[in-house]
This record gives structure tokens, C-alpha cells and sequence, in this order.
């Protein structure tokens, strides 16, 4: 067994090697002072299973918008926290996110999701199902002015609807238009879901109905 | 490389354009079958079975509130007779007051005919309205249902009035269903009920029901249907049972039993609801970005993507600006840079604080 987690081991460390290299990379464009830091902040968050590429991107960031190096750290520290949080909201609820959904979960906390809102989808999502557009479409939705819980409700039954991530990803740019034709805030989520609540069954209580089976003939 | 040519209207974005068109989405199938069927003409009846080869599409509609469904069945027996059949159903499922969270108001409506080699055709049709209470997972609603049947063999028209109620439950992929249908007919009343069971279990969807009748006829039926999806357009379908008559078109009842090859457009979500509208196919890889960036003589695209590195974009003759890009999955940030100045988040695109009293655009690639 240890033979294999070793054999394992080394047939993944060129990937790793591979990773810091990309973000080492790019973080030479940083002066000596802040890049220290933040492969500092890099390397810790990395080492605890955090996407640290996402972490040298947002220092990038901030030195691209002409910002101190104090304020480069101190961007780094703050996503290395939400993204630190965002993985253990997923955790808790029995999911093991993968780099996408943890960014995806701190974007969500950045635009005003709760962790238990987090933690609520990846419990109810189906498995197998990436949570990482899901994540951000609640995010978006929160961003809009919809109650968090109406958010998740809305996302959630979607979900169960097998919706696709573009299905998904449509529902800010709906509940903006309804948001525009009058709906408060608070009413959209359930105008988003208003179409054909999840289990409702579409022409039901046929009476005398026959089952839908391919080709049932009518009378001989 | 495989390539794709994306808006960035067009792109999981987490918020994409306001004004963005209602969500709708179509779907059809078509399901090539061999049968079995008894019929039930008599009491007594001893028919032996009927084979039969069949063709049954199906097309649907669903656009947020309203869901249509039109389908068909073509099917010839072994002893060169063949029947016909085709149903249609619309359905307005509206708000009555926004302030009431839970109710919403439903019509139905649907119609239904069937033309035989013999000549002998039927008709039918019913409308409903329900008030639902309909929460997440559960609801419940009530109703009152008309219909009318007609046959060739018949002088007049028959008509069936009587109240509705049903209610409904969902959790995970399992959703059960049970309505109590009562109905007034010929100057009799027909207690009727039926429950049905939905799921989806990987690649494999099954759907299984059971109804009873009262008094005069006092009959009772179930069966189910298994649906293996072999690819995402494709699955085998085993169904079998028995079904109930329809007395207003004078339908006898049966025994079915049922294999075949559905092939469909994708497969069906297991209820009706979802809003789909397919804006992609997928966006990690190379794809194009485009913009609309009005009044720029030059616009730019910095973004984590490049390093937070200015990346020129090219205008396009529509006047729209372009780059092409390479994404991997993940949530990405980025701003574009007009004439070398002013940092924006085009419109339609979520922003979020960047901390520095600006904003970042988000684009989300699954």
C-alpha cells in the first residue's frame, strides 16, 4: 500500500510542480518585497488543499489596479480566509469541493452568501453535480436583492429539475428583467420559480387517462 | 483544438444580461416500439393478444408558465389494421397575487382523437382549473374538471363534470403524486383515484402508477415503465400493465406489455418546470470574447486569465470588440480597460467590490 501511495506520489508531484510553477510564474511580476508574502500566503493556503492560483491572481489583481503592496497582502490574506471558509462550508456538509467550487464559494461569500446557504446547497445538489456555476448564480442572485433563502429555494429547485449551467447561469439575467417589470426583490425568487414547481405534474388527474407507454394502441 | 465561438452574453456568466429573454426551452422524442396489448371489450372477454409495431412522437413546450405538449401514436396490428391516435395539452400556471407566496392558479386544457382502419373514430376533451399551494417540495391543489367525449358510433356528445384534488411530494429524485379525479357521467357518479411514482436513478428513469375506479365499473389498474438511457439521446424503454377505459370516448381498457427505443432531443427532466434555455454547449477551452463598449477608440482585456497583463482586443465590422481566449473551469475575474484609462465591467456582467472602490467582472466556466 505505501508502495502505491509512493509510486502515486511521484506520478503526481511534475503536476504539482507543474501548478506552483504557473503561479511562481506570474508572481515575478510582483516587487521582491510583496512576492515573498504572497508565495508566502501561496504556499500555506496550498498546502491545506486551498486553490492557491486564485490567491496569486487576486495579488496580480491588485498591483494591476495600482495598489500598494501592503494592500496586495493584505487582498491575498482576505481570499486565502474566504476561500478557506468556503471550503469548509462545503466539508460540512459531506462534500469534497473541488479548486472550481471553492473559488466558487468564496465568490459567493463575496457577493453575500452565508455559509449555511453554502452548505444547504451542497447538502440538497445532486452528487456528482459540479456546485461551482450553482454557487455563483445564488451569489448573483443575492447581489440582485433576492433573500438568501429565496436564492438557494430558487437555485435548488432548478437543480432538481436536472437544469443545465447555462440554465442556471440565466436566472440573474431573469430575475433582473422581472426585478425591472416591478417584482420586489423578495418576490422574485418565487416568480423565478414559477414556472412548474419541481414535482408538480404537468396534466395530471386526466380522468380516464391512459399511460404514457410508447405506442399503447387505441381500440383494435 | 476545439473551438468555440462565444459571446460573452452567451457565457455562464453569474449574471447575464439584464433584459435577457423569458426562459423556455422545446422537446421532442420519438419512441419506435413492439407491443402486446389485451383488450378488454367484454367482461368475459377472451381476445388473445394483439401484436403491434408502433411510432409515438412527442413535442413539448414549456416557457416559464405556460407548458404544451402535443404527441401522437401510429400503430399497426398484425392482421393489417392500424390506429391512430393524437393528444394535446396547454397548460397557464399564473400568480394570482404576489403577496400569497405559495397559491398559484392553473388552466388546462387538452384535447384528444383516435381514427381506426375500420373507421371508427373518437374525440375528446377536457378542461381543468386548479388552485394550488405549492411549496418546494410538497403542495397540493384543487379543482374543477370538465370534459366531452364523441365517437362515430354515437349520436350525441358526452359530457363529465366533477371536482379535482391532488398532491404531490419530491424528494431528491423520488417525486410521488396522488390525485382523486370524481366524476359525473351519464347520471352516474364514478369515484376514481390514481398514484404515481417517479424517479431517476443514474442512467436509468422509472415511473410507476396505480388507479382505481368505483362503482358502476369498479375497476383497477398499474404498471410502469423503465427507461435506460444508453447515451444522452438515446434509451430503451420496458413498460407494461394495464391501463384504464376511457368512457368518454368509449376506449376499452387493457393489458400491455411493451419494449422499444426512444429517441429524444435530450433527456427529459423528470417534471415539468425547467426553464431551459441553452445558451452554450461548453465554455472551458478556446473561445471568443465579445464586447460592446460604446464610444472606445481602444479597448483592452486584463483579466486573471493573462496575468492581470493588457491584452488588446480587435474591432469587429458589427462595431462589437473580440478576443480570442483560452478558459479553464473555475470562476474568473476581469475588467476591460477603455483607451487606456477608465477600468469598466461591461454591462449585463456580475461585478463584484473589488476592495479598491472599483469592481471585477465575474465569468463562471463550468
Amino acid at each position: 500500500m505505501r508502495t502505491l501511495k509512493l509510486i502515486t506520489g511521484l506520478a503526481l508531484l511534475p503536476l504539482a510542480l507543474a501548478a506552483q510553477q504557473t503561479w511562481s510564474d506570474r508572481l515575478a511580476a510582483l516587487p521582491d518585497n510583496v512576492r515573498d508574502q504572497v508565495v508566502q500566503i501561496v504556499t500555506d493556503a496550498a498546502s491545506r488543499g486551498l486553490p492557491g492560483q486564485a490567491i496569486a491572481d487576486r495579488a496580480l489583481e491588485t498591483v494591476a489596479k495600482s495598489r500598494s503592496g501592503a494592500e496586495a497582502v493584505a487582498a491575498a490574506q482576505a481570499l486565502a480566509a474566504d476561500l478557506s471558509s468556503g471550503r469548509d462550508a462545503l466539508t460540512a456538509a459531506g462534500r469534497t469541493p473541488d479548486a472550481s467550487e471553492i473559488e466558487a464559494a468564496a465568490t459567493a461569500k463575496e457577493l453575500g452568501v452565508d455559509g449555511a446557504t453554502i452548505s444547504d446547497l451542497a447538502s440538497s445538489a445532486p452528487s456528482g453535480r459540479s456546485l461551482a456555476v450553482p454557487l455563483a448564480v445564488i451569489g448573483a442572485l443575492v447581489k440582485r436583492g433576492l433573500p438568501s433563502d429565496d436564492a438557494l429555494a430558487a437555485v435548488q429547485e432548478r437543480l432538481s429539475n436536472r437544469a443545465t449551467d447555462a440554465e442556471l447561469a440565466s436566472m440573474p439575467g431573469d430575475a433582473g428583467r422581472l426585478i425591472a417589470e416591478g417584482y420586489r426583490p423578495s418576490d422574485v425568487g418565487r416568480a423565478l420559480g414559477a414556472g412548474r414547481p419541481a414535482g408538480l405534474p404537468a396534466n395530471s388527474g386526466r380522468a380516464g387517462a391512459r399511460p404514457s407507454t410508447p405506442g399503447h394502441p387505441g381500440r383494435p | 483544438m476545439k473551438t468555440e465561438s462565444i459571446s460573452l452574453t452567451l457565457l455562464v456568466t453569474a449574471g447575464l444580461a439584464v433584459g435577457a429573454s423569458p426562459a423556455s426551452a422545446q422537446r421532442w422524442q420519438v419512441d419506435l416500439a413492439g407491443n402486446s396489448v389485451k383488450y378488454d371489450t367484454a367482461p368475459n372477454d377472451t381476445t388473445r393478444r394483439i401484436a403491434s409495431a408502433s411510432v409515438a412522437p412527442l413535442i413539448e413546450w414549456n416557457r416559464r408558465s405556460v407548458y404544451a405538449t402535443l404527441s401522437g401514436a401510429f400503430a399497426a396490428f398484425e392482421a393489417s389494421d392500424w390506429t391512430s391516435q393524437g393528444h394535446g395539452d396547454l397548460s397557464w400556471l399564473f400568480v394570482p397575487d404576489r403577496s400569497l407566496r405559495l397559491v398559484r392558479g392553473e388552466m388546462v386544457g387538452s384535447a384528444d382523437g383516435s381514427v381506426h382502419s375500420s373507421g371508427y373514430r373518437t374525440a375528446g376533451t377536457r378542461g381543468e382549473l386548479r388552485l394550488h399551494i405549492a411549496g418546494t417540495s410538497t403542495g397540493f391543489w384543487v379543482g374543477a374538471t370538465a370534459g366531452t367525449g364523441w365517437t362515430s358510433s354515437s349520436s350525441g356528445v358526452t359530457t363529465a363534470v366533477g371536482p379535482t384534488a391532488g398532491v404531490w411530494g419530491r424528494r431528491r429524485s423520488w417525486t410521488a403524486t396522488a390525485v382523486w379525479t370524481p366524476f359525473r357521467l351519464s347520471g352516474a357518479w364514478f369515484q376514481q383515484t390514481e398514484g404515481r411514482v417517479t424517479t431517476s436513478l443514474g442512467p436509468v428513469d422509472a415511473t410507476a402508477y396505480a388507479g382505481w375506479r368505483g362503482a358502476p365499473d369498479r375497476i383497477s389498474w398499474g404498471g410502469g415503465t423503465i427507461s435506460f438511457w444508453v447515451a444522452r439521446q438515446a434509451a430503451v424503454v420496458l413498460s407494461g400493465g394495464s391501463y384504464a377505459s376511457d368512457l368518454l370516448q368509449a376506449l376499452p381498457r387493457g393489458r400491455y406489455l411493451s419494449a422499444g427505443l426512444r429517441l429524444s432531443r435530450d433527456r427529459p427532466s423528470l417534471w415539468a418546470g425547467s426553464t431551459a434555455r441553452p445558451l452554450y454547449t461548453r465554455a472551458a477551452g478556446e473561445a471568443e470574447l465579445r464586447f460592446s463598449v460604446a464610444g472606445a477608440s481602444r479597448v483592452d482585456l486584463v483579466a486573471d486569465w493573462t496575468g492581470w497583463q493588457p491584452v488588446s482586443l480587435e474591432r469587429m465590422p458589427d462595431g462589437q470588440w473580440a478576443v480570442r481566449v483560452s478558459l479553464t473551469s473555475g470562476v474568473h475575474r476581469f475588467n476591460l480597460v477603455v483607451d487606456g484609462g477608465r477600468w469598466i465591467v461591461p454591462a449585463g456582467v456580475t461585478a463584484v467590490d473589488d476592495g479598491f472602490g472599483g469592481h471585477t467582472g465575474l465569468l463562471v466556466v463550468p
